[in-house]
């Protein structure tokens, strides 16, 4: 019987657990050597005769610890694995225990304690509340790359034929291919045109595990391609794969605007050559015009010599004019007054239709219906009409149809701002025909004077970048979208007046020119 | 008497011509070849008609004008342009016709030219 508690207490003095004894009043009444170094570390042993409440903690971790512990004890119910937070008093900071224990009772069965082990789990704990933050963190990334309008797929490096191990659900949306059709093709088969540089780029990238990246086509399912940045990154995988992380950004907007950017720089500068270059003409034009008609009076016999003589500098004249439209930034000296854009439209638009072979057909949206007002020139604006639609008629070849569809917009600064127009509301009038379509080289010198497909003698190259010369007078934008044999579209944004705003227009009074 | 006409333009081809057909018309013509010369002239004489262009070299047509302005009572004045899209001629057409009775855009005719000149002399 000796030999027991001595071996006991050995063992309890090996034993990493820390076992304890309470009494009824909830005093630390016992506990072994382990517990004392542990809580105490080289402290004497104060502890006993301390509430054990006093060192127990309720702890947001663990929501129910300390209250369930207590629960159990007024019930007298055995403690089976509470976790509880208590304080480590020789290091000062919170650490978390697991208590186990059994009430005990005297041979009367009077209630005398609790007495039981406690484990310190603080590591444990701190290692899962570790890996909690990790797990709500990348469980937050996730929910960024799913909710990401990028394409964004993973490829398995390390495996034969390099495996889609992931993609995000705008690959889906965007291209139209689901998750096991993209793992079907490889992380490369959206490149529409695999034997282009930028494509074999991008492979070579990925052969020798290298960060790239490049401007491609990239294809949906239905055939149809956009401008996409791909970008390509390299990582390891948990199992220690390399793999290539595959990121597609649609950038046909971006494109667009900066292609839209460089053509109005390319047209400003043109206009100022053409500006200045027409100051200069109608200077030298102006003897040649006045003398002209006085060699009439004193050679009458020459009259049709010198009718040839004016009507050629006549028609100088009339390019030269056309070419100032084109170059002008500001408005002409009138204010037109304020008329309903409906009203002014729907009177312009019929005039165009009686212009327009009647085999073209002129379906109108929102003409009707559109609010607010707007302040132009008419003549201006049948202008800008009329070449705009007797274009489309010449590329529909007298037959199809031209749609015009008007609505009021606001420029917000929010979403992109064409040309970086001023913020306020505008007419948003697009003009689509149903004709041949250019090609992506006409269409990015389309506003350029004398840049013309008709035939030499048939046009001059001035409609459009007198069109374009209006527009931004009336201080809007014009923009065209086409493709070979999908027709055209122009979209003009024209200031409307707004309520208190002024869009760029100046104060001159009407005056006569003679 | 006849109507006393400054006619302003640094080209001379400009000035020939026009002084050809005001004068074939009965005004009496003084020519100059720059604003400092319009000036000068404006010094010596009176005018009932300044018949100027506005972008010449050393002092150019808008000063003519404003000196013009300035006085009391001033003669009519008419301003010949060639317009332009130089932000330069744009402000200087722009201050013209905001000053100027009227604006005669180059090339102009003699039907222009003479309607205008009659209406503002006669």
């Amino acid at each position: 019987m000796d030999y027991w508690p001595g071996v006991a207490h050995d063992l309890l003095c090996l034993n990493s657990d820390w076992l304890w004894e309470v009494n009824a009043q909830g005093v630390l009444t016992q506990w072994t050597p382990s517990a004392q170094a542990r809580l105490h570390q080289h402290e004497p042993p104060t502890t006993n005769g301390q509430l054990w409440s006093s060192f127990l903690r309720a702890d947001q971790m663990l929501r129910s610890g300390l209250a369930e512990l207590l629960r159990h004890v007024k019930r007298r119910e055995p403690l089976r694995c509470v976790r509880v937070a208590c304080l480590l008093p020789h290091a000062g900071v919170q650490g978390w225990l697991r208590i186990s224990g059994l009430p005990f009772y005297s041979a009367t069965g009077e209630f005398l304690g609790y007495r039981g082990a406690a484990v310190n789990i603080s590591g444990q704990m701190l290692s899962e509340r570790r890996m909690n933050r990790l797990a709500a963190q990348n469980q937050n990334l996730l929910a960024a790359i799913e909710a990401s309008s990028t394409l964004i797929m993973m490829a398995d490096l390390g495996q034969l034929g390099w495996p889609v191990v992931y993609v995000n659900p705008a690959v889906q949306s965007v291209t139209g291919y689901g998750i096991h059709e993209v793992q079907d093709r490889g992380m490369f088969a959206g490149l529409a045109e695999p034997e282009s540089p930028a494509a074999r780029r991008l492979h070579a990238a990925a052969d020798n595990r290298l960060e790239a990246s490049a401007e491609v086509r990239w294809a949906r399912r239905d055939g149809s391609t956009f401008w996409a940045r791909v970008t390509l990154v390299p990582g390891c995988s948990c199992h220690g794969h390399c793999i290539m992380i595959l990121m597609v950004r649609d950038i046909t907007a971006e494109r667009a605007y900066e292609q839209a950017q460089e053509q109005r720089t390319r047209l400003e500068a043109l206009g100022r050559v053409a500006g200045g270059m027409a100051h200069e003409i109608n200077n030298l034009l102006q003897p040649a015009q006045l003398n002209a008609e006085i060699m009439g009076d004193l050679h009458p016999d020459d009259g049709p010599l010198l009718h040839d003589i004016t009507s050629s500098l006549e028609q100088i004249s009339f390019i030269v004019r056309n070419t100032l439209q084109f170059s002008r930034k500001d408005k002409g000296p009138e204010i037109a007054p304020p008329v309903p854009v409906c009203t002014l439209l729907t009177e312009r638009l019929d005039y165009i239709r009686a212009l327009l072979p009647a085999t073209v057909e002129i379906v109108r949206e929102g003409i009707e219906t559109v609010r607010g007002e707007i302040s132009l020139n008419t003549t201006e604006l049948t202008q800008v009409l009329t070449n705009l639609a007797t274009n489309a008629a010449h590329a529909m070849k007298g037959h199809g149809t031209l749609m015009i569809r008007a609505r009021r917009v606001e420029v917000d600064g929010v979403r992109l701002r064409p040309h970086g127009l001023p913020l306020g509301t505008y007419l948003h009038l697009e003009l689509s025909d149903t004709g041949c379509g250019m090609s992506e080289a006409v269409l990015a010198r389309v506003f350029e004077p004398f840049f013309t497909t008709k035939p030499v003698g048939e046009g001059t190259g001035l409609g459009l970048a007198v069109v374009f010369g209006l527009v931004q007078g009336w201080g809007g934008s014009i923009d065209v979208r086409s493709a070979p044999g999908q027709g055209t579209t122009f979209t003009l944004l024209i200031p409307m007046v707004g309520a208190g705003q002024q869009h760029g227009g100046k104060h001159e009074q009407a005056r006569s020119i003679g | 008497m006849s109507k006393r006409v400054l006619l302003v333009d640094d080209m001379g081809g400009i000035r020939r011509s026009v002084a050809y057909l005001l004068r074939q018309e009965g005004y009496e013509v003084v020519e100059a070849e720059d604003g400092a010369q319009a000036i000068e002239r404006l010094k010596e004489g009176s005018f009932d008609l300044v018949l100027t262009d506005i972008l010449m070299p050393h002092v150019d047509g808008g000063e003519v004008i404003n000196r013009l302005m300035a006085q009391p009572q001033r003669p009519k004045v008419i301003a010949m342009s060639g317009g332009g899209a130089q932000s330069t001629a744009d402000q200087a057409l722009r201050e013209a016709r905001d000053k100027a009775d009227a604006i005669l855009l180059k090339p102009f005719a003699r039907a222009d030219l003479m309607g205008l000149v009659n209406r503002y002399v006669a």
